[in-house]
C-alpha cells in the first residue's frame, strides 16, 4: 500500500510503523468474539473499524494494543509480538483512548494532558510545549485551567484525545506511532468530529498506524484509507470505502435497508438509511 | 499553580504543628506550663509535672503523630488504588480485618501454638488479616470499568461484618485478660506504646511514605483506569500489589498499636485534595502531615474534654468523620454511584 514510501526513504524497512494480526481469534467468558481475524496495516494508514453493536469491535482494538491476549493466533506491532515489547517501550509507541474512560478526581484539563507524557524523558520545556500544541489541537486549551470532572462529556472526551495525541507525539527523528482511538467522536459536536478526523489523518502522515472504531459510516468513508467490517466476530470486508460500503453488504450486515450514494463533494459513498 | 499551593500547605502544616504539640504536652489532668513541657522534651524530669510530661504524654503525641501520619497516607493510597475518593480503610473492612488478626492471634496463638503472643506476632497477624480484607474487597468491587462505589461499600460491610464476627467469636473464647487486652484496641487508644514500637512505627511511615512518593506519577495515572495506566507503562499489577501490601501493613501496624481509628483516612486526604489537588506528589506528603495534626488534635480533646478521665480517641474521630462522610455522600451521589 505504501509501496512508494519504503523505495523512495532510505530508512530500513523496520523504521515503519506497520503492525499485524495473524489469524487472532479470542474466547470471552466462553463466546468467541473474535474469530481468525488477519489484517495488516503501515504507517500513513488511518483504518478505521465498523460493524454493528457486539461484532467484536473494541475486543479487536484491545486485542490489538495487547489489553486482552488472543486465545489464538499473534498481533504484531512494528514486527515484534506485542506481548515481548516492554510496557515502557510499548507506551512510547502506542497510545490508545478507550470507550470507557472514568477519572473521579479533580485534576485539571492539562494535569490530565501531562499525563500522556508519562513514558517519555523528555524534559518539562518540551513536554509543556506538545501539552499546549496537544490541547490547542483539540480546542481544549481556553479550559485547561478547569476541572476535568466538572466538564461536559464532549469536553472530557476532548481532553482525553488531547492526552492521548499528547502520548503519540511524533518524535523529531520519525519514530513509528500507533494511535488506537474506541469511538473517539462518540460525544463531539460537528465541528470538533471534523477536528479530530483532520487531526488523526494529519499524524498518520508522520510515520503513524491509526485504527479508529467509528460508529458513523459517512465519517468512516470520507476519512478512512481502509474500512475493516466486523459481523459477529468475523472479518466482513476489508478495503477502501467504495469496497467495503456497497449496499448489498451493509444491509446484510447491520440487517436493514441502507441506500449507498456518491458523496456530493468527494469521491467517497454516503450511505442513507 | 497545584505545587506552590502545595508548599505553602506543607510548611503551613509544619508550622502548625508545634504550637499544637506544645499545647498537647501541657494540657492535661495536671496542666503543665510551657518551660516544664520544654525542660521535658530536652530529657529532663526535675519535678512530677516534667516526669508526666516526659514519660506520659510525650510517647502519647509521638505515637498520635505516627499513627496520624499512617493512618491518612493509607487512606490516600487507598482511594488512588481504587480510584475512588470515598475508598477508606476502616470504611472498607481494611481495618476490621486487622483487627480479626490481632484478635485471634491473642486467643488462639498460646492456646493452639503454644507460642507466646508477643507485640510483633500480633502486628504481623494484624497485617495478615488487613492484607486479606482489601484484596477480598478489592476484587469483589473490581467491575469492568472500574471499581463501583456500591460494590465496594457493600462488600466492605459484609468483610467487616464477617471479621467482627471472627473477632467476637475469639472474644467468647477468651480469658479476662485477653478480653481486656482485645477491648483496648477495639475503641482505640494512643497511650502506653513502648520506645521499640514507636520506632518500628517510625520506620514502617517512612517505608510507605517514599515508597508511595517514588510511585506517585503511577498512581495519579493509575486514576485515569487500570487500563490507562498500563497504556502509560505503567506496570498496574505490581503497583495494586504494592498498595494493597503497603496499606495492609500500616493499616496492621496501626491497629496493632492504637486499635481502630476510624475516619482519619477519608477526611484527611479529602481536605487534602480541596487544598492542594489530587496530584500525589503533592499530595501524599500533605495527608501524611494533615493526618498527624488532625489525630493529635483529636487525642489531645479526647484526654481532656471529660476530665478526670478520657474519652477513646476512636469515638471522637468517628464523631467528627461520620457526619463528614454523609455530607460527601449527599453531594457526590449523582458523581460516583
Amino acid at each position: 500500500m505504501n509501496s512508494s514510501l519504503h523505495e523512495s526513504s532510505e530508512m530500513p524497512l523496520k523504521q515503519f510503523a506497520c503492525l499485524e494480526a495473524q489469524s487472532v481469534s479470542l474466547i470471552r467468558s466462553g463466546n468467541e468474539v473474535l474469530k481468525d481475524i488477519s489484517f495488516s496495516a503501515c504507517a500513513g494508514e488511518l483504518v478505521v473499524i465498523i460493524g454493528p453493536n457486539g461484532a467484536g469491535k473494541s475486543s479487536l482494538l484491545k486485542t490489538m494494543s495487547g489489553e486482552l491476549k488472543p486465545s489464538k493466533g499473534v498481533v504484531y506491532i512494528h514486527e515484534q509480538e506485542i506481548d515481548q515489547l516492554e510496557l515502557s517501550q510499548r507506551a512510547q509507541s502506542l497510545a490508545v483512548l478507550s470507550q470507557h474512560a472514568s477519572l473521579n478526581f479533580p485534576f485539571s484539563v492539562s494535569e490530565v494532558v501531562e499525563m500522556g507524557r508519562m513514558p517519555f524523558a523528555t524534559g518539562s520545556t518540551y513536554d509543556q510545549d506538545v501539552c499546549y500544541k496537544a490541547m490547542k489541537a483539540f480546542d481544549c486549551y481556553d479550559y485547561r485551567d478547569r476541572i476535568y470532572t466538572q466538564l461536559s462529556g464532549g469536553e472530557q472526551q476532548r481532553a482525553q484525545l488531547a492526552r492521548v495525541f499528547a502520548q503519540a507525539w511524533p518524535t523529531s527523528n520519525y519514530l513509528p506511532l500507533y494511535v488506537f482511538l474506541d469511538e473517539p467522536n462518540s460525544s463531539l459536536d460537528l465541528s470538533h468530529q471534523k477536528m479530530l478526523l483532520e487531526a488523526c489523518r494529519q499524524r498518520s502522515e508522520s510515520n503513524a498506524v491509526l485504527i479508529l472504531v467509528l460508529h458513523d459510516l459517512n465519517l468512516a468513508c470520507q476519512y478512512a484509507d481502509r474500512i475493516l467490517l466486523l459481523d459477529n466476530g468475523r472479518l466482513r470486508a476489508n478495503g477502501k470505502p467504495w469496497e467495503v460500503c456497497t449496499e448489498s453488504m451493509l444491509s446484510e450486515v447491520y440487517k436493514v435497508d441502507v441506500n449507498v450514494v456518491q458523496h456530493p463533494k468527494k469521491d467517497c459513498p454516503a450511505v442513507y438509511l | 499553580m497545584h505545587r506552590e499551593t502545595a508548599k505553602r500547605t506543607l510548611y503551613l502544616q509544619l508550622i502548625l504543628l508545634l504550637p499544637l504539640s506544645l499545647l498537647a504536652l501541657c494540657i492535661g489532668t495536671e496542666p503543665s506550663s510551657i518551660s516544664d513541657a520544654l525542660q521535658a522534651l530536652l530529657g529532663k524530669a526535675n519535678n512530677t509535672e516534667q516526669l508526666i510530661i516526659r514519660d506520659i504524654r510525650l510517647p502519647r503525641l509521638l505515637l498520635a503523630l505516627l499513627v496520624g501520619a499512617m493512618l491518612a497516607s493509607c487512606g490516600t493510597a487507598c482511594q488512588g488504588l481504587f480510584r475512588n475518593p470515598l475508598a477508606d480503610p476502616s470504611l472498607i473492612g481494611v481495618s476490621a480485618g486487622a483487627s480479626m488478626g490481632a484478635s485471634l492471634c491473642i486467643v488462639f496463638a498460646a492456646a493452639v501454638f503454644d507460642i507466646p503472643v508477643s507485640f510483633l506476632l500480633i502486628a504481623i497477624s494484624a497485617f495478615l488479616g488487613g492484607a486479606l480484607a482489601s484484596f477480598l474487597v478489592y476484587r469483589l468491587s473490581l467491575g469492568d470499568y472500574g471499581t463501583s462505589v456500591a460494590m465496594m461499600l457493600l462488600a466492605g460491610i459484609a468483610v467487616s461484618a464477617l471479621a467482627g464476627a471472627i473477632s467476637s467469636f475469639s472474644e467468647f473464647y477468651s480469658d479476662n485478660e485477653q478480653l481486656r487486652r482485645i477491648s483496648i484496641w477495639q475503641m482505640g487508644n494512643l497511650s502506653g506504646s513502648s520506645s521499640m514500637q514507636r520506632w518500628g512505627m517510625f520506620a514502617l511511615l517512612g517505608i510507605v511514605l517514599v515508597l508511595l512518593q517514588v510511585n506517585a506519577k503511577k498512581l495519579n495515572a493509575l486514576l485515569l483506569g487500570e487500563s490507562e495506566a498500563r497504556h502509560l507503562g505503567v506496570n498496574v499489577d505490581g503497583l495494586k500489589l504494592l498498595v494493597v501490601f503497603l496499606v495492609a501493613a500500616g493499616l496492621g501496624l496501626s491497629v496493632a498499636l492504637a486499635g481502630i481509628i476510624s475516619f482519619i483516612g477519608l477526611v484527611v486526604p479529602h481536605i487534602m485534595r480541596l487544598l492542594v489537588g489530587p496530584d500525589h506528589r503533592f499530595l501524599i506528603i500533605n495527608s501524611a502531615l494533615g493526618g498527624a495534626l488532625l489525630l493529635l488534635l483529636a487525642d489531645t480533646l479526647a484526654r481532656t474534654i471529660v476530665l478526670p478521665t478520657e474519652l477513646p480517641v476512636g469515638v471522637l474521630t468517628a464523631l467528627l468523620g461520620a457526619p463528614f462522610f454523609l455530607v460527601l455522600l449527599r453531594n457526590k451521589r449523582q458523581k460516583i454511584l
